[in-house]
């Protein structure tokens, strides 16, 4: 490099920390940092009062006369004078990882281990105590299986639902019924004052929340997201549920993992199925659960310290299709599964299809993207991916997934080819500087317009031009073919002749 | 320290009691010169100033990270964007960045500078204005030796053509 413009750098440098340094700066302090309202923030006083004046109806006492949706009776144990929580109990028959589900028949771990059996009516949700043990309720009453017990014991003859359980420095306290709660402390089974709580209820749509940790949206069309926030970061958005499955709860989280249930009617119903995301690869799994037996499940161990990386959205890519803000929501994971790829001096280019994971969760909104007539399984893109793999740019291929892919001089070249179940054909053509694209369709079935981004041009099934594809992209290698990365076995295309044809219809 | 199988020169930092203040002195200037170089000076010392914040928040689970400045440069990333993106994009990015006294840098350059690609101009002025080695300017940036030297090099090679200034 030559010295002059090294040493413009270096000035350029001291100019910009210079600048930077007559805006304000976070200095180190023991003071809580201001405009911050995450978890670590919620011991904070200061903050403690923003909740409670944003969240008045969770966590305020009830009016006078108000009618609580549970009752406190009789305390059946006696109350120890101080309770240490077991992070890692030795005599604990409670697995440290995976996860527990409860039900008629008693707490089964997911390594099969039987946690405790017993027979019982009426159980709900199960929720961890922060201490290596669990809780839950059923018809008699609250019941805890603190981490170095075998058994779990009737804490309090109380009904209602189980909302979370609270640690505190007393001992962990249960909250019960959300629109009041009440406040049991489990390990005297006595009344505890009303605590600052982690779940935001919604009094009016029964909605749950983790604060400042995680909720779940509905937008306007049904799709109901996920949306995992750490400290202000937004970690993940994940679409959980839909018109399919209109019910979503989080049954418990980690910090890293998510553990959900889905209902096709209210949550007032048992769960029709649990899935179990993991935040740091954004992996989907499915757990097995049998609706008349289960009511409920939660994690076991500790929470998870790692935080997953934040979320980063697409870069405002300049072509946006039709609803296709559904997939820049997405964490990448889930959005993309290459089918083929090919590198350029400005990144990466590939063909992409959703995941197989996000084609799973697209069963809770029926397959079709929301607001749209294709399905989730339909969609395919051309994407520009930089170094560090955030995606720069692309092109949404609703209906026409592309097959094939091959970079020019000045373009890049895709295409699909038809057929049985997405009949029609596609040549698409991207300017690599400018990132504008022409995408031409070959129609050979009814049309498929309903679906297809109005700037697409298609060729009808009647129209002499539609021969031409043949010529252009071909299975054989061929004189001005050139091969080009297929997922559908070799292919040949004339990239020349793709370029004046599509320059003649562009004129057309 | 190594990282990426690159051994990076700076102090490996402490988990001590006082950790958290160590940290910081030695990191901020570090996230705060990245986010100042990839989003400009008034927008990156925010950013900055947001994510050492929720270090301090985090401390305990930051601290056992093994790139925790390269976390935070992430976090201050996304946060600039934000703030960028609230602003609109058509504010220079190096707005009042001018030559300090007996220094001189073309008047075209700042502009240059922004018309590069973020991890171009990252790179560039992380290795050249700042002086780091590649291995510093990875572990803060998150990407590969490699990676940064792609882009330095793609970078340097665009402002000598827009500058008009021989190799």
């Amino acid at each position: 490099m030559s010295n002059d413009l090294e040493q413009q750098l270096a000035a350029f440098a001291r100019a910009l920390e210079a600048r930077s340094d007559q805006t304000e700066k976070y200095t180190a302090s023991p003071q809580p940092p201001k405009h911050r309202a995450g978890l670590g923030a919620l011991a904070m006083a200061g903050v403690a009062v923003v909740l409670l004046v944003v969240l008045p109806i969770v966590f305020f006492k009830p009016p006078e006369g108000a009618s609580p949706t549970s009752t406190l009776l009789t305390p059946t144990t006696m109350p120890p004078t101080t309770w240490v929580p077991t992070t890692e109990p030795t005599a604990s028959v409670i697995p440290g990882e995976g996860w527990a589900i409860l039900g008629s028949t008693g707490i089964t771990a997911s390594d099969g281990t039987v946690i405790w059996a017993g027979n019982g009516t009426g159980r709900g949700r199960l929720v961890r105590d922060g201490g290596g043990g669990l809780v839950f309720t059923d018809s008699k009453g609250l019941w805890w299986m603190p981490g170095d017990t075998t058994e779990p014991h009737l804490v309090a003859e109380i009904s209602g639902e189980l909302i979370e359980v609270i640690p505190t420095s007393a001992g962990p306290v249960a909250r019960i019924g959300s629109c009041p709660s009440t406040f049991v402390n489990l390990t005297d089974g006595g009344g505890a004052p009303e605590r600052l709580g982690r779940i935001n209820v919604n009094c009016e749509t029964g909605d749950w929340g983790q604060v400042g940790r995680y909720d779940l949206y509905e937008d306007p069309d049904g799709l109901i997201w996920l949306h995992i926030i750490e400290f202000d970061m937004t970690t993940a958005w994940i679409p959980v549920g839909g018109p399919s499955y209109p019910s979503v709860r989080v049954e418990d989280f980690d910090g890293g993992r998510v553990l959900l249930s889905r209902r096709q009617g209210d949550l007032d119903d048992p769960p029709d199925d649990l899935w179990l995301v993991d935040l740091h690869d954004v992996s989907v799994v499915e757990i097995p659960f049998h609706r008349d037996e289960h009511t409920g499940a939660a994690l076991l161990g500790p929470d998870d310290t790692d935080l997953p990386a934040p979320w980063e959205p697409s870069l405002e890519p300049p072509h946006r299709g039709d609803r296709t803000d559904f997939f820049d929501r997405l964490p990448v994971e889930l959005r993309i599964d290459v089918q083929a790829e090919v590198e350029a001096d400005e990144g990466t280019w590939l063909l992409s299809r959703p995941s197989s994971e996000l084609s799973n969760l697209s069963g809770a909104w029926g397959c079709r993207v929301p607001g749209t007539d294709w399905c989730t399984l339909e969609y395919g893109e051309v994407l520009l991916l930089d170094a560090s793999g955030s995606i720069v740019g692309y092109v949404p291929m609703p209906t026409v997934p592309p097959k094939w892919i091959a970079v020019g001089e000045e373009y890049v070249y895709a295409g699909a080819v038809g057929d049985g179940a997405l009949p029609d054909s596609t040549l698409v053509r991207i300017d690599r500087e400018t990132m504008e694209w022409c995408v031409v369709v070959f129609e050979a079935d009814e049309p498929y317009e309903w679906a297809m981004p109005q700037e697409w041009i298609v060729i009808p099934m009647d129209d002499p031009r539609q021969a031409l594809l043949a010529q252009m992209v071909r299975v054989d290698p061929f004189e001005g073919g050139n091969a080009v990365e297929s997922v559908i076995g070799p292919r040949y295309v004339d990239l020349a002749a793709v370029d004046e044809f599509i320059d003649g219809v562009v004129g057309d | 320290m190594l990282y990426n199988g690159v051994h990076v020169d700076w102090p490996a930092v402490t988990t001590s009691e006082s950790g958290f203040d160590a940290f910081f002195r030695e990191v901020e200037p570090r996230v705060r010169a990245a986010l100042c170089s990839a989003y400009g000076a008034d927008v990156g010392a925010e950013a900055a100033a947001e994510a050492l914040a929720y270090g301090w928040e985090a401390w305990e689970r930051l601290s056992g990270m093994r790139n925790p400045a390269g976390y935070l440069y992430k976090l201050g990333r996304d946060r600039a964007r934000r703030i960028r993106s609230r602003q609109g994009r058509s504010l220079p990015l190096f707005r009042g960045v001018v030559p300090l006294e007996d220094t001189w840098f073309e008047p075209g350059l700042p502009a240059a500078l922004e018309r590069l690609s973020e991890r171009q101009r990252s790179a560039v002025i992380l290795r050249h204005g700042y002086g780091w080695t590649l291995a510093e300017v990875a572990e803060v940036l998150g990407v590969s030796v490699p990676t940064v030297q792609k882009h330095t090099d793609r970078g340097l090679e665009r402002l000598r053509r827009e500058l008009g200034v021989d190799r």
